[in-house]
């Protein structure tokens, strides 16, 4: 056991912990404004789910990282990382995702709560809230893409 | 494969005749009547609003009564009962007011409970010379210590339970403060009979409130089975034909409806109104739109709709769009497995079983085609599945060969052609806009400002794709800065002296990070994509991490409905999400207008039940 090790795993630890933790706020919000909806009409959950759902995507992209990750350092596959530099390396491979994740979830939160209030007035236009969310989103996916990209690199 | 080609239509009848006419409109269910803006004409005004009432009354009363409903009722929507409404929402006024009541006395019963054994009334409140009070004292307090209170006072306990003393006390003088500072509570209940018949009358009485209850829930499961006459379709209709009533034009003697129909309709509909005078002219831009798409295409319109309807310039974006739609949810969902499953699931809504959402499930069940294609290509089958269950059951090591690419493997292969998808998407949308600007005579836009982005980005694409032969990448160059060249030249064509005409170029060319923005957003293609595969992945590894036995088999089982059925649900809704965004912000932002106004033929809804 060196510090490597620990490093990778602080990494792999940040994130799916930290874009995690944007998109449990996110959902949080999101289904907070939602469950006022529903109590008035009930028939909207379908609409409103996915609005709900939308900020837990980078959660997952977090998880993706976060078992790249676990993949390469010899905890579900790989070998561990000889030295503390590099797992160093594979710790700032993650800060993308952590970061990126955490704050395009929790902004993409308060798009779908006044998505959730287009739903509530205007149940036809769900599909624009839907869009708006989705600007948000991207940025997750960028940060994402630049994550993967390192992690998969670092080991070859 | 169009937009339908639209007429106006002006129908002018005797008044007696205005209700046959409007009866035939609606059967034929191919006009969309407008208000009639004739000069000289008056409007009915008729309220809704009783109808409105009747509407609102009928969906309650159906939604209430689903709940007395066993078994399947006949399903014959065609029917609408007021009475039947009332009497539902009446009987169940009734029914909440018989629950109170009961809650009430059971209230009232269990506040008394404790005092069944007192052999005296609880009402009887003195005798001649003395006084009685009933009531209990908070904590465990025994006789002695009562006796203290006062020497002319007798006490009972009556029993003990809550956590309270029930006392009864005959008491000459006054001994309520000393009571109080114990914390007695006396029971005021007016009840003049010993406290256990009183008891058991409640008991009746309660008992008598139930089996009215019970013939009341058997009256509303009587009503249940008449839920097909609690239809909403003829007040819509009733409500529709109100709304039509009032947007035709009335003179004295006749009566003129206007509106608009399809082209192809236009004969057919003016064979049909016999005895009336009708026009059929050119509309105005203001005509209402409507898409006609073969099997392929037409699945998608309804997204186009929720976007915008076209304006009378557009054309129909939907047989282009519908290519690029299912090959991008294709590949940001793409795995065989869940592939298969749309398939079967939205090939037997969208075809076999009638519904109302069949368009929608026809549309996925293409999608659920490019899914599987590209999970063949991707080589992923619920994941690794086979992978998996080959090495951790059967010891033995088999793989899904990707037929193109592994996408974990090669990500920046899929990159590289996400990206190029997206150019080649932004050159169609931008060569959309080319024909539609030539089309209106506008050669000088339709060259300067769509032609001159169209070269530049094909310049760059060719200088991208050059990165193999140099000479290649040089004619990418030239061709790139051809494109460049003419937006400075042009693009300041507005602008008054020579350095503003130059200087507008130059800015124009700013407008490159937005199309370099919108090029990068195709990433989402291979991210998605990843992001399903991966996933799928980890819900295998999670399962097989049983090893080879029965638990190990159950556990891969479990894992493998509850992840992938998360995955599945999770990443279908991605998938959606982001290819209507590429549609909506990338695509049609290029060329596309909007601000139409969809045809809504009146009584089409209901012909189509």
């Amino acid at each position: 056991m060196n510090y490597g090790l620990f490093f990778a795993l602080l990494g792999a630890a940040l994130a799916v912990g930290v874009a995690g933790m944007g998109s449990a706020k996110g959902v949080g919000i999101a289904s907070e404004a939602a469950a006022g909806v529903i109590t008035e009409e009930p028939d909207k959950f379908g609409k409103l789910l996915v609005l709900q759902l939308l900020p837990g995507t980078q959660g997952l992209y977090g998880l993706i990282i976060s078992v790249m990750v676990l993949l390469n350092v010899g905890i579900l596959g790989g070998t561990a990382p000889e030295s503390a530099v590099q797992g160093l390396t594979y710790l700032a491979a993650c800060l993308p995702m952590a970061i990126g994740g955490y704050f395009s979830a929790a902004s993409q939160g308060r798009v779908c709560v006044t998505g959730v209030h287009i739903v509530a007035k205007r149940p036809e236009e769900s599909s624009k809230a839907i869009v708006s969310a989705s600007l948000v989103e991207l940025y997750a996916l960028l940060a994402f893409i630049v994550s993967f990209l390192m992690v998969i690199n670092i080991g070859a | 494969m169009a937009i339908v080609k639209m007429k106006k239509i002006s129908v002018v009848a005797l008044k007696e005749d205005g209700d046959r006419i409007l009866d035939t409109l609606e059967r034929l269910g191919a006009v969309e009547i407008d208000r009639c803006e004739e000069k000289g004409v008056t409007h009915e005004a008729v309220s809704d609003a009783d109808v409105e009432s009747r509407l609102r009354q009928t969906e309650k009363a159906a939604s209430e009564i689903k709940k007395y409903i066993r078994g399947k009722p006949e399903n014959k929507p065609e029917k609408n009962s007021v009475q039947l409404a009332e009497d539902i929402l009446s009987a169940l006024a009734h029914r909440q007011k018989l629950i109170d009541e009961i809650n009430r006395i059971k209230l009232s019963v269990s506040a008394l409970e404790p005092y069944r054994e007192l052999d005296v009334p609880i009402g009887t409140r003195k005798s001649a010379h003395v006084r009685f009070k009933t009531g209990f004292i908070p904590g465990d307090i025994d006789k002695e210590e009562l006796v203290k209170i006062s020497p002319l006072a007798h006490f009972e306990i009556i029993t003990k339970a809550r956590g309270r003393t029930y006392i009864w006390t005959a008491f000459m003088g006054n001994i309520n403060d000393k009571l109080l500072s114990l914390g007695f509570m006396e029971e005021k209940a007016a009840v003049n009979v010993l406290t256990s018949e009183w008891i058991n009358e409640q008991g009746q009485k309660i008992a008598s409130l139930e089996e009215k209850l019970k013939m009341l829930d058997r009256k509303l499961e009587e009503y249940g089975k008449r839920i097909s006459e609690l239809s909403v379709i003829p007040l819509l209709r009733e409500k529709e034909r109100i709304d039509a009533e009032n947007k035709i034009g009335r003179t004295a003697r006749t009566v003129i409806i206007t509106g608009y129909v399809p082209a192809a309709d236009s004969e057919r509909v003016k064979k049909e109104l016999t005895g009336a005078y009708v026009e059929i002219s050119e509309p105005g831009d203001d005509a209402p739109v409507m898409f006609k798409n073969n099997a392929f295409a037409a699945p998608v319109e309804d997204i186009t709709g929720t976007y915008s309807m076209p304006s009378a310039d557009d054309i129909d974006p939907n047989p282009i769009m519908a290519v690029f739609y299912y090959l991008f949810f294709g590949m940001m969902f793409s795995d065989a497995g869940y592939g298969l499953l749309m398939i079967i699931a939205c090939g037997y809504m969208g075809f076999i079983k009638k519904n109302k959402m069949q368009k929608m499930m026809r549309m996925f069940f293409f999608c659920g085609i490019s899914t599987t294609f590209w999970g063949l290509m991707y080589g992923s089958f619920f994941g690794n599945a086979v992978t998996s269950v080959a090495e951790t059951f059967f010891g033995k090591s088999i793989a899904l060969k990707p037929l193109w690419i592994d996408p974990t493997g090669e990500p920046l292969t899929l990159l590289i052609f996400s990206i190029a998808l997206g150019f080649i998407q932004i050159i169609v949308g931008l060569s959309i806009k080319f024909y539609m600007q030539a089309r209106r005579g506008r050669y000088f836009e339709a060259v300067f400002d769509t032609g001159s982005w169209i070269i530049a980005l094909l310049g760059i694409c060719i200088t991208a794709v050059g990165v193999v032969a140099p000479m290649v990448q040089k004619v990418g160059m030239a061709v790139m800065i051809i494109g460049f060249v003419m937006l400075i030249l042009t693009q300041g064509r507005d602008k008054k002296n020579i350095f503003a005409k130059l200087f507008g170029g130059i800015i124009s060319l700013y407008d490159i990070t937005s199309y370099i923005s919108d090029i990068l957003s195709y990433s989402r293609l291979m991210a998605l994509g990843l992001a399903t595969g991966v996933i799928a992945q980890v819900i295998n590894i999670l399962g097989s991490l049983g090893g080879k036995s029965v638990v190990g088999v159950l556990m891969f089982a479990a894992v493998f409905v509850i992840g992938h059925a998360m995955n599945f649900a999770i990443n279908m809704l991605g998938a959606y999400v982001h290819t209507n965004r590429l549609q909506y912000v990338e695509f049609y932002s290029k060329f596309y207008e909007g601000g139409g106004r969809k045809f809504i033929p009146f009584g089409a809804y209901y012909r189509d039940l």
